[in-house]
């Protein structure tokens, strides 16, 4: 990245910071985690649309979808290393053991960001299966070494 | 969450309907925007905008309060010229938002909602 796009990068990253700030402190966390989940749901949303498309899907299994999510969502944001998946059948496991806002240098205390993944890794299943439920079992933000989140056939 | 959970919230949403006949509909969300179970018109195009905006009313009427050292909020209101919007705490984590009409006696809406919120409560806590 040359200086000034670096230089950039880090006004537009502080800005979003005190931005974050404020809202958090006149709307309330709770209110900023729901913006986020909803920005995660929209996204979900197209990154099925999109999944679907590439790789030419006629029907979804729950493995196929993690798989996808792992590798063509969330690897190239933060390396193919740091993303797993396991499990089969009803229930799979999607794991990361790094987070892409505390590289950054955001506070992940707030589980703003927390909120989005829920709501893309969610809403892109649910597009692609119907019922599902996804819990976030541990959360870096919660002090985990790694992000699980645990997606369930309903 | 189970599916009788949530069928039992429905119950719970649909009781408080018909005692407060006022009231037109009726939704738990969890603090993070998620719908759990509700019972609204089906004129309300985006129930899941309708979550997430119960929750910001929410969280701005807690920091109001907060800020101006009002003690502990106990409801919003939102009044509209055709329709109003009352939401309230369910523990920590969950709230239920209600949809009642313009003329709606607010003192029967607000007694059948803290009846509502504490039923609630023993289903999810």
């Amino acid at each position: 990245m040359s200086e000034d796009l670096e230089r950039l990068h880090r006004f537009i990253t502080r800005v979003f910071a005190l931005l974050m700030s404020r809202l958090d402190a006149i709307a309330g966390r709770e209110t900023v985690r729901t913006v986020f989940r909803l920005i995660g749901e929209s996204v979900g949303e197209r990154v099925e649309a999109r999944l679907k498309e590439k790789y030419n899907v006629n029907s979804w299994t729950l493995e196929r979808i993690v798989e996808l999510l792992a590798t063509d969502v969330i690897a190239p944001v933060i390396g193919t290393n740091n993303v797993s998946f396991e499990g089969s059948g009803g229930e799979m496991k999607v794991m990361f053991t790094v987070c892409p806002f505390e590289k950054l240098g955001f506070d992940i205390a707030s589980k703003f960001y927390c909120t989005y993944t829920h709501g893309v890794i969610e809403e892109a299943a649910r597009k692609a299966l119907g019922n599902v439920e996804v819990e976030a079992e541990n959360l870096r933000s919660e002090g985990a070494d790694k992000c699980i989140f645990r997606i369930r056939k309903t | 969450m189970a599916d009788d959970v949530r069928k039992k919230l429905v119950g719970v949403l649909k009781d408080l309907e018909r005692r407060a006949s006022d009231v037109v509909g009726s939704a738990v969300v969890t603090s993070e925007g998620m719908l759990m179970a509700s019972d609204l018109p089906s004129d309300v195009a985006d129930p899941r905008l309708v979550a997430a905006m119960a929750v910001a009313a929410l969280g701005i009427g807690k920091r109001t309060v907060a800020e101006l050292d009002q003690g502990m909020l106990q409801r919003v209101l939102i009044t509209g010229s055709e329709g109003q919007t009352v939401v309230m705490s369910i523990g920590d984590a969950h709230l239920l938002t209600v949809l009642a009409r313009s003329d709606a006696n607010l003192g029967l809406v607000f007694w059948e909602m803290s009846k509502a919120v504490e039923e609630i409560k023993k289903l999810l806590y």
